[in-house]
Formats: C-alpha cells, sequence, structure tokens
C-alpha cells in the first residue's frame, strides 16, 4: 500500500513538473533550458486568439480631410500658373406671388 | 439588376460633383443642393397657390401649366445640382426658371384678377384665398429662411476651403525658397475684410433678409452688385507671380533674360494697376478681362523665363 502512495505521489510531482504547461510555456522553458537563465526575459510567445477576435483585410478609407499641402521640392511650371474664379452666382432673385 | 442599372448613373453624378476648379478640388453639390432646396421652397409655395385658387375656381385650371413648367425646371435644377454643374445651374436658374417662375406669378395675378370681378357677387372666394396664402406663407417663411442659412452656411464652408488652398499653396512656394510675404499678406487681409465679417454676419442673423444682405455684402470675387468685392483670385494670383519673379530674377539677369522678366513685370503692374483702380467695386466694362490677361501674360512670361533656365 505504500508502495502505491509512493508512486501516486512521484507521478503526481512529475505531472506538476511536466504536465501543467502551456505550448507557450514549454516553449520558453525549452528555451531556458537551451540558453540559460535569463532568456526568460526575452522570449515573447504569440498570444493566441487576439487575432481572431478583429475583422481581417482592408477596412473603408476616412474621408478625404481639409486638402493637405503638396510635397515640396523645386519649384514647378504648374506652381507658375493662374486660374479665373469667380463667386457662386446661382441664387435666385427674392421673389415670390404676393399676397 | 435593375437596381444595379440604376446605381452605375447614380456614381457617375456624384464623381461629378466634385470638380476641379481655379486648381483646387471642391465639391459644389452641397452648395448647389442648397440653392436648389431654397428654389423648391418658392415653387412649392407657388403651386400650393395655383391648387387653391384653382379649387375656388376650376376655370382657372389653365394655372396647373405653369405648375408643370415649374415642376420640369426643378428636376432639371436638381440633376444640375447633383452633377455639381455651377455654370450650368446659375444660367438655368437666371434664364429658364426665372422666366417661368415670373410667368407663373404674371398669370397668377391675372387670375385673381378676374376672381375678384366675379366675387363682387360676395361668394367669398378672396377672403377665403387670402386665409389660404397666409397659412401658406408662414410654411413658406420657415422654408425659405433654413435653406438660406444652408446656402449660407455651405458659401462659408467654400470661402474656407479657398482659404486654406491658398495657405497651402503659399507654405508649398515657400518651402521652395519664394518670398510669399505679399501672398500671406492678401489671404491674411482678405481673411480679416471678408471671411471674418461674413461669418459674423451670418452668425447673428436673425432671418432670411439679414441672410440675404450678408450674401451681398461680402465677395471673395467680383460678385457683389450692391456690396464688397475683394478680387481675392486677382490679388493673390498677383502677389503669387510676383513672389515667383522675385525668386528667378537673378538667374534671369544672369542668363540674359531681363527683357522677358520685364515683361512680366509690366503685365503683374497693370494687372494690379486695374485691381488697384476697382478698389471694392465690381469691375468696371473690360476691366476684368483686361486683369485677368494680363496675368495669363505675366504667367506664359515667367513660365518662358523658367523653361530657359530649367531647360524644361
Amino acid at each position: 500500500m505504500k508502495e502505491l502512495f509512493a508512486g501516486a505521489a512521484i507521478a503526481f510531482s512529475l505531472l506538476l513538473l511536466f504536465g501543467c504547461v502551456t505550448p507557450q510555456e514549454r516553449a520558453v522553458q525549452e528555451t531556458t533550458a537551451d540558453s540559460g537563465i535569463g532568456d526568460r526575459e526575452i522570449e515573447v510567445g504569440e498570444e493566441p486568439n487576439d487575432s481572431a477576435i478583429y475583422p481581417q483585410g482592408d477596412i473603408i478609407e476616412p474621408p478625404e480631410g481639409p486638402e493637405q499641402p503638396e510635397p515640396a521640392g523645386e519649384l514647378s511650371v504648374s506652381d507658375i500658373d493662374v486660374f479665373e474664379e469667380s463667386d457662386f452666382d446661382i441664387m435666385m432673385t427674392e421673389d415670390i406671388i404676393e399676397p | 439588376m435593375e437596381n444595379k442599372i440604376m446605381l452605375v448613373p447614380v456614381m457617375l453624378l456624384f464623381a461629378a460633383g466634385v470638380v476641379s476648379a481655379a486648381g483646387f478640388e471642391y465639391d459644389e453639390t452641397p452648395m448647389l443642393m442648397a440653392a436648389y432646396e431654397n428654389a423648391k421652397c418658392r415653387v412649392d409655395f407657388t403651386n400650393d397657390l395655383i391648387d387653391s385658387t384653382v379649387e375656388e375656381d376650376p376655370d382657372e385650371t389653365g394655372l396647373l401649366d405653369y405648375q408643370d413648367a415649374l415642376n420640369e425646371d426643378m428636376e432639371e435644377l436638381y440633376g444640375l445640382a447633383q452633377a455639381g454643374d455651377r455654370a450650368g445651374f446659375g444660367e438655368y436658374m437666371r434664364g429658364t426658371f426665372e422666366q417661368n417662375f415670373r410667368e407663373a406669378k404674371e398669370e397668377m395675378r391675372n387670375a385673381r384678377n378676374r376672381m375678384r370681378e366675379g366675387d363682387e357677387r360676395g361668394n367669398g372666394k378672396m377672403l377665403r384665398l387670402r386665409s389660404e396664402y397666409e397659412g401658406l406663407n408662414g410654411t413658406y417663411a420657415q422654408c425659405n429662411y433654413n435653406t438660406m442659412k444652408n446656402i449660407a452656411q455651405e458659401r462659408m464652408r467654400w470661402m474656407n476651403q479657398v482659404m486654406e488652398h491658398w495657405k497651402n499653396k503659399s507654405a508649398n512656394l515657400a518651402q521652395k525658397g519664394v518670398d510669399t510675404a505679399e501672398l500671406d499678406s492678401v489671404i491674411d487681409d482678405a481673411e480679416e475684410t471678408v471671411v471674418g465679417p461674413y461669418a459674423n454676419q451670418i452668425q447673428n442673423a436673425g432671418d432670411d433678409k439679414q441672410i440675404r444682405t450678408a450674401m451681398g455684402s461680402y465677395c471673395l470675387g467680383n460678385g457683389c452688385a450692391n456690396g464688397l468685392n475683394y478680387h481675392f483670385y486677382a490679388k493673390a494670383e498677383i502677389a503669387k507671380l510676383n513672389g515667383i519673379l522675385g525668386y528667378l530674377e537673378s538667374d534671369a539677369e544672369e542668363a540674359g533674360l531681363g527683357g522677358q522678366v520685364s515683361e512680366a513685370k509690366g503685365h503683374l503692374d497693370s494687372a494690379g494697376d486695374g485691381v488697384q483702380e476697382t478698389g471694392q467695386n465690381q469691375y468696371g466694362h473690360g476691366v476684368s478681362d483686361s486683369v485677368w490677361g494680363n496675368l495669363r501674360n505675366a504667367a506664359d512670361a515667367i513660365r518662358s523665363v523658367f523653361r530657359e533656365l530649367r531647360g524644361v
């Protein structure tokens, strides 16, 4: 009976030592075993699942805001162009049917 | 399938609304739609008055033809507004639509006169029409105020975009080594003289008449018959070209291109004189053509100098 309890205790200890670890922790442990203590601070395991929370791919771009400055460079011919512009003349005259 | 077929022309109309004017992209559709909505207030009011008149006197069904003409005009104006066709919209508004509106108004006056004569028998038609008019006029007044305010705000947005465009242009030229002090001064002055006071008046306008007054009082260009015309576009182009000419001048002199520099300066001075003489009024006969002709000639001369110097 004593042998049975001792065997179970050893098996439980081994399970605690090697069995209850995540794949990431195992990777860290393996690396640590290979290259010595301290690497635990350097290794970065990819967090599972997070990427699945967000939809992948492109999103609709924001609408164009106020005009952005043109990239600076050398003076160009287009800088010299002139544009004749006018005010909006789109209103109808003030005129309704009288009472 | 039918929906997809309809979608294509609609998308094309919206794309056409983003136009290139004065060298910058500005979507004129919201401004034109605001003007369309304002015109619609008047047409709805007129149509309602025609309906009430015909209801009182079925002999006046001829008035319905004027309704049809106005409704067709509104369809046309809607299409032009959606297409962002400012020139087409203004032309149709001033020409066809206002003409049809005047005719409807005139025919309404004639119909009332006929009804008034018949009303002498005391059947109360005119009293009922007057009462209906008051109710419809209240609806129209509110519609007119709301849509005028939209037009005024869209005009404000447009003015701000013009200023933004020129500030960017100035910053860009300064980065290229051009002295932009004169251009910056024109921009600052336009903001102080036109944009700021206009925004202030619009904000404090309590009725449609005050909005209309503000819109007729401050113009960046040459559009105010009875208000301040800043002639910003001409002043800004003159200032810009002066800066560019100054930047090229010494190299041009060294390269033996002094004659073209003098020619450009002469055109810029003449353009400046035209603007100066005009002051805050609208251009006199032929002055606008002279100012912009000189500006284009100055630009041609500067472009020629630039190409010679850079070998482009």
